[in-house]
């Protein structure tokens, strides 16, 4: 049964998989079409499907989309905006690398959170792997990191001696970093697999 | 990486969150460029807090990625429903202009001007825009463009109009001028939406090209000037979004 504009938006705003599963059969082959057309490859275009149904997701979650709009038009227009601006870091990142400088980590142009959480496949990994985590790592880590609490800080609330925290947070880390590529290294045979 | 270091703990977590001066964030970069370890640190820290910060996007991204993968890559096309839906309302529109102009003969004529068929056409179809996305880079960053689109979003499109036709004589920007036309369109001034929405169709990026030539093509009809508006709609042939109401506009006038 297909969705109305108003059962779309409310199965964005609560992460309905059948949602999305309506929006990717409706609105899938536009996107691809428009990449391909416009010097994408199959891969940019698979890509590029993800991050305009992120950003369709997130414009619902912002009440930055409208029931009231053309959906389509939307989509569109989310299309061509995200891949434009692709195509513009694209080519950033062409000029620096010509021009000699230095190994873009931190530097490269800020993609939009829907591009990053696409690319970056560690992200999906890390928010697997933290559930996986025990105690206290867990806490260490989301207080540290997540609620930006100081080092001295965590120490007090948790109870641990200073010394010890600056090492154990660093362990932490090495435990999350290892279930993650484990994370990847596992999701990554399946996916040839399956191809 | 045995590293115990307070200072780059505190500098990898300041680099995450964007809470780092500009003269440490150049030196960690320098010694990052210089080591692979501490590029991996870097990437890691950065990926963990995006994660930890936006938990919600990461699982509504993996939900995508399993229908993906459960629907197949490429996508299916598009089913036939969608076809026979266009059809179905651009008939029931054209059978609301024909309602309408019965409904419009039966005035008299000297109490209300009555408009044309290409008037009526126009003024059934026209609708605003969306207000997204075409505006240049920081457009939230200015006032005056800010405060004219905000006016958009209240339908109090002569005002937009005024704004944004401020707001161009010092940056002539395609986006701002498709919205300029379209706001001048809405509010009756169909003569003087013409000219911003031709500039509007000169435009590199395809989505404002092609909403500038419908736009355009609106106001050709709304001058009674239906030549002009066929030759408008033809170029929007291959159009994605576009096309097929072009095509079934073009088959009533």
């Amino acid at each position: 049964m297909r969705l109305n504009n108003i059962q779309i938006k409310e199965g964005l705003l609560s992460g309905d998989t059948e949602t999305f599963r309506q929006l990717y059969k409706m609105f899938g082959g536009l996107v691809v079409g428009y990449v391909k057309k416009n010097n994408g490859t199959e891969e940019d275009a698979r890509e590029l499907v993800q991050v305009v149904m992120l950003e369709l997701w997130k414009a619902a979650k912002e009440g930055r989309y409208d029931e009231q709009g053309k959906l389509d038009r939307f989509v569109y227009r989310l299309t061509a905006n995200t891949w434009r601006d692709e195509l513009r870091r694209r080519k950033v990142r062409r000029v620096d690398s010509l021009e000699g400088g230095a190994q873009a980590v931190a530097d490269d142009q800020p993609a939009s959170l829907a591009v990053a959480i696409v690319k970056d496949q560690r992200i999906e990994a890390i928010h697997h792997c933290l559930q996986l985590l025990e105690s206290p790592c867990d806490d260490i880590i989301k207080l540290y990191h997540l609620e930006e609490v100081s080092l001295q800080e965590v120490a007090q609330r948790l109870r641990y001696d200073y010394n010890n925290l600056r090492k154990r947070i660093f362990d932490c880390r090495k435990k999350l970093k290892k279930l993650v590529d484990q994370y990847l290294k596992h999701t990554s045979a399946s996916d040839n697999f399956s191809a | 990486m045995e590293n115990t270091n307070d200072a780059l703990q505190e500098q990898l977590q300041g680099l995450a969150t964007g809470n780092i001066d500009e003269q440490a964030r150049l030196v960690l970069m320098e010694q990052a460029a210089g080591s692979a370890t501490l590029t991996d640190e870097i990437v890691f820290s950065q990926s963990l807090v995006l994660a930890l910060r936006n938990p919600d996007a990461v699982a509504a991204h993996a939900k995508i990625k399993a229908v993906i993968a459960a629907e197949g890559f490429p996508p299916p096309p598009p089913t036939a429903n969608s076809l026979s839906k266009s059809i179905l309302k651009w008939a029931g529109i054209t059978a609301l202009v024909i309602l309408l102009s019965v409904g419009f003969l039966m005035l008299s004529e000297q109490i209300f001007p009555v408009p044309s068929t290409t008037q009526q056409l126009s003024r059934t179809i026209a609708e605003p825009l969306d207000n997204v996305f075409f505006l240049p880079d920081g457009a939230d960053q200015l006032p005056d463009l800010r405060s004219a689109m905000e006016s958009y979003d209240s339908r109090q499109y002569g005002k937009a109009a005024k704004k944004l036709a401020e707001y161009v004589k010092n940056r002539p920007e395609s986006g701002v001028f498709l919205y300029l036309g379209i706001s001048r369109l809405l509010s009756g001034r169909g003569a003087e939406a013409i000219e911003p929405l031709r500039f509007a169709s000169g435009s590199a990026e395809p989505p404002i090209r092609e909403s500038a030539l419908w736009y355009l093509a609106l106001a050709y009809l709304e001058q009674n000037d239906p030549q002009s508006a066929r030759q408008v709609l033809s170029q929007l042939a291959e159009s994605e979004i576009y096309g097929k109401q072009a095509e079934a506009l073009l088959q009533q006038f």
